[in-house]
């Protein structure tokens, strides 16, 4: 999901950088009231980007015969709610833009977009709808992560092909072209990162119960 | 939630094996995502010129290193503090042990 470097005209990677600072700003907000009013959950604060910022260093192979990157922000987003991840899939982003040529500083605001505002989100109310639907907590967060993952890479191709739209078939024809680069590859290492969320949440509910019921993921 | 998570590891471990079943060692040579985009960027519009250049990149092994670098400091910070909140949990509640 990494726009490459200079891979988008400027009016596109002006228009993403306005979309996504504001979701940042408010993030950094809702950050430190968190730290504030729930010092407590700090360590579970930790814990979320740590697991934000595995997933997203590992280029896996998929079953499609190319590789990709899982992106680790729904269990942030489960546990913290989007905004929060918004500051934290940034930072993520940043370092691999400065450090690894991954991504880029022209094009942090898409793929801020992508990854730290589109995918948490849909991580969040996905959630929240298979919680209020009956399942456990494994499963909802699984669900969530899995199709925040791959809402990512489709909010990628979006980007993509409203700034490179097809000469012949137009926006629809390119939009087609790049999920079909992302979503083959991607639909598996989605279960992965769906399946490793789930894990770590059932790891969470027995290590750390009081700091979820805190953060009302688990009822008191 | 022992049982739980060992079924879901298994399922993980399948589907990051599964590749080099049906591909061999090759699949860790598999072309990414993100540079097969770039390949159709330029496919849709060959006359494209990336207006930016990263300012500094690292070669392929130095890449490797890096990521591997990034992953380690997730998994460190990940580890203390799953570690920490266990012991916290451990001594200020004795009942957290249930699942859901």
């Amino acid at each position: 999901m990494h726009i490459m470097e200079g891979f988008l005209p400027i009016t596109h990677a002006v228009a993403w950088t306005v979309a996504s600072a504001p979701f940042v700003a408010h993030g950094g907000h809702r950050l430190n009231r968190q730290m504030r009013e729930h010092p407590q959950t700090k360590l579970l604060l930790g814990a979320a980007g740590g697991f934000a910022f595995i997933l997203s260093a590992l280029k896996l192979p998929s079953l499609a015969g190319s590789s990709s990157h899982p992106t680790g922000t729904g269990l942030g987003a489960v546990l913290f709610g989007p905004p929060v991840m918004a500051v934290l899939g940034t930072i993520v982003l940043l370092f691999q833009a400065l450090l690894l040529a991954h991504g880029g500083l022209t094009t942090l605001g898409a793929n801020a977009f992508s990854m730290a505002i589109v995918g948490p989100w849909m991580a969040f109310g996905v959630f929240k709808l298979a919680r209020r639907m009956g399942a456990g907590l494994g499963l909802s967060g699984g669900l969530a992560a899995a199709l925040g993952d791959l809402s990512t890479y489709l909010t990628t191709a979006l980007q993509l092909a409203l700034a490179f739209p097809d000469a012949q078939s137009g926006f629809a024809g390119s939009f087609l072209k790049f999920t079909g680069v992302y979503a083959v590859t991607q639909i598996p290492l989605a279960v992965i990162e769906g399946l490793v969320t789930a894990m770590i949440l059932n790891l969470l509910a027995s290590y750390s119960r009081a700091e979820l019921q805190e953060l009302a993921v688990l009822n008191r | 939630m022992k049982m739980k998570n060992t079924l879901l590891l298994l399922a993980a471990l399948t589907l990051l094996v599964a590749p080099f079943a049906l591909y061999g060692s090759g699949a860790s040579e598999f072309a990414g995502t993100d540079d097969q985009a770039e390949a159709t960027i330029r496919e849709v519009r060959p006359e494209y010129q990336p207006w930016f250049r990263s300012l500094f990149e690292p070669d392929e092994t130095g890449e490797r290193r890096l990521f591997n670098l990034q992953a380690v400091c997730g998994l460190t910070v990940l580890g203390y503090c799953l570690f920490k909140l266990r012991q916290r949990n451990r001594n200020g509640n004795p009942h957290a042990s249930e699942t859901r």
